[in-house]
């Protein structure tokens, strides 16, 4: 060591080195404080192009700012002026700051409508690999084989449905024979308007025209609707006694259901094979959650 | 050799991927609806989209991107678009987030009642019609189309088209359609469903329609599903220019 440096040594050094060193920690705590308390520390210096924005790190997907901008002004993005493309995006940062802030309190444990939305958007992921499955033509026609009764057209009837109205006054006896009656008459051709004023019977529901099953159902109740449902063109339906009086059925045309070939019923058929694989799903997340979750029920609910 | 094959290859390589991020990076930094106007980008897309579309979305809409009007699977090369106006930022996005597939971003607003049945919709109070009224109603539409029709009857349909059917709610009052919601223009003889033929027409107001398309933004990165848009908006140019 050089003689004019003797005795320096073990004083100077030291010195600058904990200058340093204390310059050192007090730029590391600033820098990590800032970070910490401004939610800006590990904010990225550039937006990646399919982001709109980053807020905290989150992104706004341009995708999803385009949708809104041009469904907020009707036009497509080069017509949105760049004041009204600022309000889409301020309004997107706005929701966004809103829904972290959301989360920091903890809506997803205490706010009901957070909580809803949450379960119907996990359900929905749930059943995610179902809707966008797009199974072959012959898994589909084999989910058609094994459930033809669901594809059938929709039957249609023209029936007319005269009744002889119960009345205290008239014994029943009476009213069954003249229902009798009244059948034998229509069945030997006489048409309903003659049979109706001879026998006293009035329809319940003139010129109802032709009706789908379901809604001749609907109007004629289960009863009546089987009786009708089994008539053939032209035939007449025996007296059928109810609490509103005797019916009798003149059914003018009855189309029956008939299966849809597979490629007119394969729309449906989709649907269905759909919405079954979806039930499957959403049983297998329910039981995998299930599964691994610890569930403790007070003693009082067990 | 295998140096020489790494010496020529290497920056080859390079080359490439640094090509991709940067067309990647310009085809997400360019407006979605300016990448067709854009040489190098719509080639570029168009290139990337074609295998990405044959991979996902042609079993559905086919190879040649005709679709099934037998299936209900829309034509996309006809210039006539269901929801929106063929703008490639509209098509990325049903990509993105499908037609009725439980994506919230997604079209889900409304769908074709079955009016043969006991409840034709089932979000809103929508009355079921007879066989008559369907028949009616599908004399009505001819009449949109200029085809031949039954006078008295379309008269009928015209009533249930603009009163208890409520058909105006969705395909507009003069049959136009709405492509906000995806109702289908009634009056230019162009059939998502079938071929337009009265018991083809009845089936569908009889059964109603409620088609879907996936959501594809679990799978299809935000590059991947423009450059799948670019390519669809392409062929409906090619399919223009093609006699």
């Amino acid at each position: 060591m050089n003689d004019a440096f003797r005795g320096l040594e073990g004083r100077t050094a030291p010195k600058y080195s904990t200058w340093l060193m204390t310059f050192g920690a007090v730029i590391g705590i600033a820098t990590a404080g800032y970070g910490l308390f401004t939610a800006n520390g590990t904010a990225s210096h550039e937006v990646p192009p399919e982001d709109a924005a980053l807020v905290n790190g989150r992104p706004i997907l341009m995708t999803d700012f385009v949708a809104q901008a041009e469904s907020t002004y009707a036009a497509p993005l080069a017509q949105i002026t760049t004041a009204q493309r600022k309000t889409i995006l301020d309004a997107m940062i706005h929701e966004e700051l809103y829904v972290q802030r959301g989360l920091e309190l903890d809506f997803p444990g205490t706010d009901p409508d957070t909580r809803n939305a949450l379960v119907a958007a996990v359900e929905q992921q749930a059943v995610a690999d179902a809707t966008t499955d797009s199974p072959s033509s012959q898994v589909l026609k084999n989910y058609y084989d094994a459930h033809t009764t669901g594809y059938a057209t929709e039957g249609t009837m023209t029936v007319r449905d005269l009744l002889l109205a119960a009345a205290p006054a008239r014994p029943q006896a009476d009213a069954a024979a003249s229902a009798a009656a009244a059948v034998g008459a229509l069945r030997s051709g006489m048409k309903p308007e003659e049979a109706m004023r001879r026998f006293a019977f009035k329809e319940l529901r003139p010129n109802q025209g032709e009706e789908f099953y379901f809604a001749a159902k609907i109007h004629m109740g289960e009863r009546l609707f089987e009786t009708a449902k089994a008539l053939a063109d032209g035939a007449v339906s025996d007296a059928i006694s109810l609490p509103d009086g005797i019916h009798v059925l003149c059914m003018i045309k009855n189309v029956s259901p008939v299966l849809r070939p597979f490629e007119q019923a394969r729309e449906q058929v989709l649907a269905d094979y759909k919405r079954e694989a979806a039930a499957r799903l959403r049983a297998a997340d329910e039981k995998y959650l299930y599964g691994k979750a610890e569930i403790q029920i007070a003693p009082a609910l067990k | 050799m295998a140096l020489a094959v790494v010496a020529v290859g290497l920056p080859a390589w390079g080359a490439y991927v640094v090509r991709q991020h940067v067309m990647i990076t310009r085809l997400l930094r360019t407006d979605a609806d300016q990448v067709p106007g854009n040489e190098a980008l719509s080639r570029f897309a168009q290139a990337e989209g074609r295998p990405l579309y044959d991979k996902y979305c042609s079993s559905c809409h086919g190879a040649n991107l005709a679709g099934d009007s037998a299936r209900g699977i829309p034509n996309l090369t006809d210039d006539d678009w269901l929801y929106g106006s063929g703008q490639v930022s509209e098509i990325e996005r049903v990509i993105l987030y499908g037609i009725r597939a439980g994506n919230g971003n997604g079209w889900n607003l409304a769908s074709m009642p079955a009016y043969a049945s006991a409840v034709p919709y089932g979000r809103l109070a929508v009355d079921p019609l007879s066989p008559g009224d369907i028949r009616d109603t599908v004399e009505y539409l001819r009449t949109l189309e200029h085809k031949p029709a039954d006078a008295v009857a379309a008269r009928r349909g015209e009533e249930i088209f603009s009163g208890r059917g409520a058909c105006y709610d969705c395909h507009a009052a003069d049959g136009h359609g709405d492509t906000a919601i995806g109702a289908p223009n009634l009056t230019d003889d162009i059939w998502l469903y079938g071929d337009g033929s009265r018991q083809s027409v009845f089936e569908s107001i009889a059964r109603g329609h409620e088609g879907s398309c996936p959501a594809w933004t679990h799978r299809l990165s935000a590059w991947q599903a423009r450059s799948v848009a670019v390519y669809v908006r392409g062929a409906v140019r090619w399919a223009r220019n093609t006699p």
